[in-house]
This record gives C-alpha cells, structure tokens and sequence, in this order.
C-alpha cells in the first residue's frame, strides 16, 4: 500500500490532497482541544485542579471574554459535524493504530488525539418530547391541583393566624393571672387613697359655693361613704388578680385622667373666682368711701374739696358722663343728695341715690329721663 | 502482535503502552524515557485478534439504542493510513466482516420493528444522507442526477448558516423503510465512492465520509404521545500520515 503511495505522492494532486487531509484532521484536533480545555474548566471551577498536559500546543484553546471560543468554522470537516462534537450528541472514537515500529510515531499521535478526545464531557439529553395536547392535559390536571392545594393552604393559614391570636391572648392572661405582689398591692392603694382624697377634695371644693343646707348635709353624707369605702378598696385590692388589674388599669385610665385634670381647673377657676369678688368689694367699698366724702363736702358747701368732680363745664360734663353727685332739693326744701350720670351718647339722664345711703326708699329715687335740651 | 504495543487490561478502563522503539525521534518521547514505554488509558482497547462483533456491541450498540430514545449520536474512526479506519466502519469482504455502519442498521430496523409490533401506534420516519468531504468541499455520494463520473464535476454541498443551524444546500436525504433500503443506498454510496477513485485504490481514505441516519419518531408511552428526533453519524475520517515519511523509499516496512 505504502509504495502505491509513493508513487501517487510524486503528483502534485496527490500532495495537495493530503495537505488538505492534515489541515482539517488537525482543525479537528483544535476543535478537541478547545472542548476539552472547557471541560477541564467548568471542573476547575467545582472540583480539584486538572494536570497540566505538557504535549499540548500552546494556545491551541483560546479563550475569549466570556468563555471558551471553539473554532468550529476553521474546516468544513468540524462545521459539519458541529453538534456531533461539542453539541448534544453521544460521540465515540474509533482509533485505528498499526502496530508497527516504523509508525510509532503516528501511532503515538494517534493515541494522544484519542486521549484529548477522552476528556471532553458534553452534557446531553434526550430530543424527545410529548405531545402538545397531552402536555396540556397534564398542565391542566396539575395546575388544578396546585390550585386545590393553594385554597387548602389559605384556610389553614387563615385558621392558624386565628388560632395564633387566640392563643396569644391567653399566653397574656396566663402570664399576668395571678395575685399582686406586695409592692403591687402597696401602690394599688396608695392609688385608691388618692383617688378617694380627689373624690373628697371635688366634694368639698364645690361645697365652697353657697348652698342649701339640705345640699350640705348631701356633700357630708357622700363624704362619710367615701371614708367607708377606703377598707372595702383595700380588700378588693388584695384579692384582686393581676389580669383584672391590668385590664382595669387600661379600662380605667381615660377616666381617672380626666378626673385629675377637671379637679386642677375646677381648683383654679374657684381660685379665679374669688379673687374677682374680692377686688371688685374692694372697688365698690373705695367708690362709696369716695362719695360719702364727696356728699359730705357738698353739704357743708366745700365744692373746691370735691374729689369725684370738678367744676369747669368739659370737666363736668366728663364727670356727669361718669357718674356725679348732685343735690336735689324738693319743694319742702328737703335736700336728696343723687349720683346723676348721663348716658354716652347724652341722651338720657339717670340717677340714682348714693351707694351707701342703703337701699331705694322709692321708686322716685332712681330713674332714667330722655334728655333733649342738651346740645350734643 | 507486534512486541512494540502491549494491552494492559484495567478493570474498567484500558490501558495501552506504546513501548518506545530505541530508534525513535527524542523529542517526541523525551518526558517518558525513564519508563521506556508511553501509557495511554481509553475506554476499552481492543487487540488485533477482535472482531468486527465485539468491537460494534462495546463501541456502538448501546448508543444505538439511545437513538431510539432520542439521544443523537456519533462515531468518528480515526487513525493513520492503513490502519483499518474504512474496514472498521464500512466492512471487510464478507458478511461477518461487516462494519459499523451495516450494524448499526441492522441494529435500529430491527428495534423499530419489535417496537411496531409491541405497540401499533408507533411511527417513525428514517432518513438517510451519505457525503464525502474531499480536499475541504463536501459531495453527495447518493445524488441521484450525477452524470458524470469525474470528481471534481460534480454538484458540492454548501454549507449554509440559518437561524436554526447549518443548512445543507444540494444535499439529498432519502427516506427508508427497511433494512433493505437503507444497505442498498449505503452500498450505493460505497460504490460511488470507490468507482470515482479507480484511479487510485488508496483515496477511500483521502477524504472523509459521513453517513447520517436521521430519525423522527412518535410513540405512546403512558398514556401520552412522545415525539423522539435523533441522529446517528458514522464517520470514516482520511488518514493521517507525515508527507516526508510518504515519499521515503527506503523504508523497510514499505512493503503491502
């Protein structure tokens, strides 16, 4: 056979044709090499390191930006067989070796190419799949079911969060029932005490106003059931549980807030209240002083000494619009002494007597009159 | 056996040793003088007493029958001139000699049929192309409208890229129903192939052949109906050999 070749390989044909052979068997061993080295990749990436192989060309499997670049177009040989090499294909290699000294070489070559071809792994699956109708029945059956048990789940969810409320609430009430500790119960009626002392103190803070007797001895009587009541306090108080406290407490906190807050304002209006009455006593009791002066001196005829009035006509008519005192002498010559004051806007006229004179003998002595006379 | 090339069985993988002739070239074996041989391990190594059988039942068989099931697959023989890569693939002389290619036939019709008659409902559809690749263009060996028996007169295949993969342009795919059918187009084929290289008797391993057996089937299997499409390539690559030893005469070996 070798000789035939020989002979064939003086044609220039014959050499083109194996150069063409070599050409693509060795496109083909790149492609190999390019496989492999992604196989031995993806294994460095999960498992040990991969022995260097020491006969390999040097950047027989270039890598490009995102991963291994197989030069699958370099020979029509590997663009042919495309998926059969690196694809989802199943792919053996038959090698055939002489087993000849003079081959060695070429046997040893041989062998190197199947080894490389030993380490590319593809992951391949099967190209088969089931009808569309069929595929669509069992979507529908199992989207169904997923359906089914989605509802089961959203009842047990909404059964559960219940259950879980519920027992929430009692884990609360267990771990509050119980009976108050001393400290508890000492404050529990320092709280009662203060309370009762408000009730009291709002009793007695209205009983400042006057009233009638039967409505003090009303105040007297809710006085003596508040006294009472403090032991009876006490005693709920120290078989009271700590759930009931704590549920009054809230039940009750609005309430005894308020109470606090109304006993202050209460406290500062009655405060507020007083002192208005006090000064306007004061006031009433300086105004009689001044006008008792004021008519003593008009009845002796000291008219220059007079201190509510003055004797210039702006000035008397400034002093009548605030209120005067004049004289009046009746037709027997009795002398009524009046505070006359005329109205802002000078059209009307009143009197009335002093303020310390006591009370209006008559009807007469106090009055109001039109006046038209005056010039305004 | 050759004393040079020594199987050492493994348990489950093989183990060859290349024992290094005294003569060889020391830049090839320069790593591995120390052991005197150079060890390779493969899946399995079969020794020159093996038999067309064996070598189909361990190589090929069980992707065969992965086919059925949808798994795409290939066998590549590859190798130097004259090492047996065409006998392995395509045959030797006599029925028992014959290779991969006729098995593997054999194998897929005969499995479709038990699964016919197993279930009445199953269809499949075979299809089978046969191509050369010689000196980097890609001929139909079983195109029909050849007329001439020249090589180079013939209409190639072009490769083009589509959207879906590569498209074969001038190829033609036949459709079989039997054994029968798909071994009369693989002869067909064969023949072209050896009929247009009369003129020298070698060139069945100057170019590589593909022979693709395209299968699409559509069975029932619980109940629901399952569409399988697989491949099976057999290729026959050329051989290799280094031109300086082609033209050395002197070689002692060189004798057929």
């Amino acid at each position: 056979v070798l000789i035939w070749y020989v002979q064939m390989s003086n044609t220039k044909g014959m050499i083109k044709e194996a150069k063409s052979i070599n050409l693509s068997l060795h496109f083909l061993e790149q492609v190999i090499i390019s496989l492999r080295d992604q196989t031995l990749h993806a294994k460095q990436a999960s498992g040990p390191p991969p022995s260097p192989h020491p006969g390999d060309p040097i950047g027989s499997g270039s890598r490009s930006g995102r991963g291994f670049f197989v030069p699958y177009r370099n020979s029509v040989l590997t663009n042919m067989l495309r998926d059969s090499l690196g694809g989802n294909c199943r792919s053996c290699f038959v090698l055939a070796i002489t087993p000849e000294t003079v081959h060695f070489e070429e046997s040893v070559a041989t062998c190197r190419f199947g080894q490389r071809c030993g380490e590319v792994k593809v992951e391949i699956t099967a190209n088969s799949e089931v009808g569309l109708s069929d595929q669509l029945k069992e979507l529908t059956s199992k989207v169904r079911g997923l359906e089914k048990q989605l509802t089961g789940i959203e009842d047990d969810r909404r059964r559960l969060s219940v259950e879980l409320t519920k027992e929430r609430e009692l884990r609360i009430r267990q771990t509050q029932s119980r009976a108050l500790t001393a400290q508890e119960q000492v404050a529990c009626k320092a709280c009662v005490q203060e309370l009762l002392a408000v009730a009291k103190e709002s009793i007695l803070i209205t009983s400042t106003s006057t009233g009638t007797p039967a409505e003090a001895e009303g105040r007297a009587k809710a006085q003596e059931i508040i006294e009472a009541s403090q032991d009876k306090l006490f005693e709920t108080v120290e078989a009271m549980d700590k759930s009931v406290l704590v549920e009054l407490s809230t039940a009750l906190g609005g309430l005894v807030q308020s109470m606090f807050i109304d006993r202050e304002t209460t406290k500062a209006r009655i405060a507020a209240e007083e002192k208005q009455r006090r000064q306007a006593a004061e006031e009433a009791q300086a105004l009689a002083n001044r006008e008792k002066r004021d008519a003593d001196q008009i009845l002796s005829g000291n008219f220059n000494q007079l201190e509510s009035s003055a004797i210039l006509p702006e000035v008397l008519k400034q002093m009548v619009l605030k209120g005067a005192i004049f004289i009046k002498y009746s037709r027997l010559g009795m002398k009524d002494v009046r505070n006359i004051s005329i109205s802002e806007d000078l059209a009307h006229m009143t009197w009335r007597p002093l303020v310390s004179s006591g009370k209006a003998k008559s009807e007469k002595e106090s009055g109001s009159h039109p006046l038209q006379f005056f010039d305004r | 056996m050759c004393p040079d090339i020594r199987l050492a069985d493994g348990s489950s993988r093989s183990i060859i040793d290349l024992v290094i002739p005294p003569d060889a070239d020391p830049g090839l074996v320069h790593n591995n003088s120390a052991t005197g041989k150079l060890r390779y391990e493969f899946d399995h190594v079969f020794d020159a007493n093996a038999t067309q059988e064996e070598l189909y039942n361990m190589v090929a068989k069980e992707k065969i029958l992965g086919v059925l099931e949808g798994f795409s697959c290939t066998v590549f023989a590859y190798g130097q001139t004259g090492s047996g890569k065409t006998h392995t693939i395509f045959g030797g002389e006599n029925y028992a000699e014959r290779g991969l290619i006729p098995r593997t036939l054999g194998t897929l019709f005969t499995e479709l049929r038990l699964k016919k008659s197993r279930t009445p409902a199953f269809t499949y559809k075979c299809q089978i192309s046969f191509t050369e690749i010689y000196k980097e263009v890609v001929y139909d060996l079983l195109d029909p409208n050849r007329t001439s028996t020249v090589r180079e007169e013939w209409t190639p295949v072009q490769l083009l890229d589509s959207a879906n993969g590569l498209v074969l342009k001038n190829l033609n795919v036949f459709d079989v129903e039997n054994e029968e059918q798909a071994l009369q187009l693989f002869f067909m084929g064969n023949n072209c192939r050896l009929t247009t290289s009369t003129a020298m008797n070698a060139v069945s391993s100057r170019s590589h052949a593909i022979f693709t057996v395209l299968l699409e089937s559509e069975g029932i299997k619980t109940d629901q109906t399952i569409y399988t499409s697989s491949k099976v390539n057999l290729v026959d690559l050329a051989g290799s050999e280094r031109m300086y030893k082609v033209r050395c005469p002197e070689s002692p070996s060189c004798a057929p």
